[in-house]
């Protein structure tokens, strides 16, 4: 269920994530081979199956305007007093590609080739994507820290 | 920095939610369930309309041009006959007797000095006017006509949809019982239910076989329509309908086979070989014969039953090579056999003998005796191409051109003839 948290928008979508998911290893649970992990095997059908539903919802493809890069220096201690909810709340606000790649890339351990075969796009974009999902999240991360920090000042 | 920062949000987000548990959600549950349990009866109420339907039409076809069939024929009949009664003088004549037979021989002595070739001339160039007798001859031979022997396409329906209905019930039960055990091994004992996991995996394991198995011997109902004409010169364009069914062997190799029905008016290029009554050898035998036409009419099922061998396979269309036999299945074969023959006399209405002369015509009706020849086995040798355009959710539209060759003789008037025409078939796959 964390897997599919962190890959949708809403918990209501991973739900829906998690039931698809499971009917496919009911499915194809002939298909498992022993000497694998079982645990390894289901992930990668979750995260197969947020990809599927990713492609599913997307429409239209269009490019996102290029941001001006920040050049400011965020202290990484603010990262200790993210709870679960800041973190999936700070997910679901990336755009679904951004989010998903860097789920792949920077959780899961997937390579930029595997990426861009899994999503149909260029190695080129996977990596820009995943370079502009990391400043997005540095720059709320600073801004919720900020806010919280002003709320203790007051 | 940045780095040192991503690196740190990336741990975060890991150790944050490697053991994370969401509670139970009962409602998850039941959607789960309901969407594994419940979704085969969607798909069997998707091909099941198609089957049905399938079948209703092809009853009905054979239902509306079986009595149409007999209806055509009765109405050509009457036309000629109107065609023969136009005329105002026109009377009915009996066959002849013998005393009548013998007074025509004795005319015909005395008529010797006349020119041999005007006694064959048309009536017309005669003084006298013209009569035209037209005169149907019982039918020498009565038949129980095939159709009863016939297997009726209603009980194949029904036989198949019980079949369908079977297997179907077999499958949903299974799955039932498998899922229903699943739930009572729900346990903390964790051994035990990773003793249950193992056990549903073989068992699933073993369905996804024969699954398998099942998904190779895919079959597909079709029906066709289209036009065929045969190779006799008296035959225009008819139309045949039909169903048909195909069993795949492999991706490439299809059986094919079904049951077309098809009506067919043809003059036989064989007249030795058609039935002749004594009355009319002995009428043929006389100077006085003019000449005759015959027809043969019968309605066919067609039984194909050939090799589908798929040449070019594309993601949504294929080219076949369909070769194969034909049986054929004969219902109400008859011949009309119409003689003409030159009268020179005729009863008057006083009952005096009077010289008029006229053309008399004979029509002999034969069929078949007591149901023989209803039927030629692998009589046909079928060579088709087929062209095939997957539409949508395992419904196919093809078209055949084909061509039957004869093997040998067919009818009970021993006639051959090939056919030719296109097929246009709507196939649906039965099955997952």
């Amino acid at each position: 269920m964390s897997i599919a948290l962190r890959y949708s928008n809403s918990r209501e979508e991973a739900c829906e994530i998690v039931n698809d998911s499971f009917m496919k290893v009911f499915d194809k649970l002939g298909q498992y081979a022993e000497e694998n992990a079982f645990k390894g095997w289901f992930r990668r059908i979750l995260i197969n199956t947020s990809i599927d539903y990713y492609r599913k919802n997307v429409k239209y493809y269009a490019d996102m305007e290029i941001e001006k890069a920040e050049h400011k220096i965020c202290d990484p201690s603010v990262v200790d007093e993210l709870s679960k909810e800041d973190i999936l709340d700070l997910l679901r606000e990336l755009p679904e590609a951004m989010r998903i790649i860097f789920n792949m890339y920077e959780i899961e351990g997937y390579s930029h080739q595997e990426i861009s075969d899994s999503l149909g796009i260029p190695p080129s974009t996977c990596r820009t994507y995943l370079a502009r999902a990391k400043q997005k999240l540095r720059d709320k991360i600073t801004a919720l820290n900020r806010i919280r920090d002003e709320g203790a000042v007051r | 920095m940045k780095e040192q920062f991503d690196r740190k949000l990336v741990e975060k987000i890991r150790d944050s939610f490697l053991n994370h548990e969401e509670p139970f959600n009962p409602q998850e549950w039941e959607k789960l369930s309901h969407a594994y349990f419940h979704p085969r009866k969607k798909k069997k109420f998707a091909y099941w309309p198609f089957l049905i339907s399938g079948i209703a039409a092809s009853l009905l076809l054979v239902l509306v041009f079986w009595p149409i069939g007999d209806d055509l024929q009765k109405n050509v009949q009457t036309i000629t006959d109107s065609i023969s009664i136009e005329n105002k003088q026109f009377e009915k004549a009996e066959l002849p007797r013998q005393e009548e037979s013998e007074n025509l021989a004795q005319a015909e002595k005395n008529l010797g000095s006349r020119d041999a070739n005007k006694a064959v001339l048309p009536a017309s160039d005669s003084a006298e006017p013209d009569v035209v007798q037209r005169e149907v001859s019982l039918p020498i031979q009565h038949v129980a006509t095939v159709t009863d022997q016939s297997p009726s396409l209603e009980e194949m329906g029904r036989k198949l949809e019980q079949s369908m209905d079977m297997k179907q019930d077999i499958q949903e039960n299974a799955a039932n019982e498998k899922i229903g055990n699943l739930v009572i091994a729900q346990r903390d004992d964790t051994k035990t239910a990773q003793q249950w996991v193992d056990a549903w995996k073989g068992e699933v394991a073993g369905a996804g076989k024969s699954e398998q198995k099942e998904s190779s011997n895919k079959m597909r109902l079709g029906l066709l329509v289209g036009p065929q004409t045969t190779s006799n010169a008296g035959e225009g364009m008819t139309l045949g309908a039909g169903i048909v069914s195909e069993f795949s062997f492999n991706n490439r190799l299809k059986l094919d086979v079904g049951v077309t029905y098809a009506s067919h008016s043809m003059v036989p290029e064989r007249n030795d070989a058609l039935p002749q009554s004594d009355l009319m050898s002995s009428l043929s035998a006389r100077s006085s014969f003019i000449g005759s036409d015959s027809e043969l009419n019968f309605s066919g099922l067609d039984i194909p039953i050939n090799l589908k061998y798929k040449v070019m396979d594309k993601e949504k269309s294929g080219l076949y090579l369909i070769s194969g036999l034909s049986s054929m299945v004969y219902l109400n074969q008859k011949t009309y056999e119409t003689y003409a023959m030159n009268s020179y006399f005729t009863t008057s209405t006083e009952g005096a003998l009077a010289f008029r002369q006229s053309v008399q015509e004979f029509t002999h009706e034969a069929r078949p005796e007591g149901g023989a020849d209803g039927m030629d086995l692998g009589r046909m040798l079928n060579l088709s191409v087929g062209y095939e355009y997957n539409l949508k959710n395992g419904t196919y539209l093809s078209i055949e051109p084909y061509y039957k060759l004869p093997l040998g003789d067919m009818t009970f008037a021993n006639q051959q003839f090939s056919i030719g025409g296109i097929n246009f078939r709507m196939n649906f796959r039965l099955g997952k």
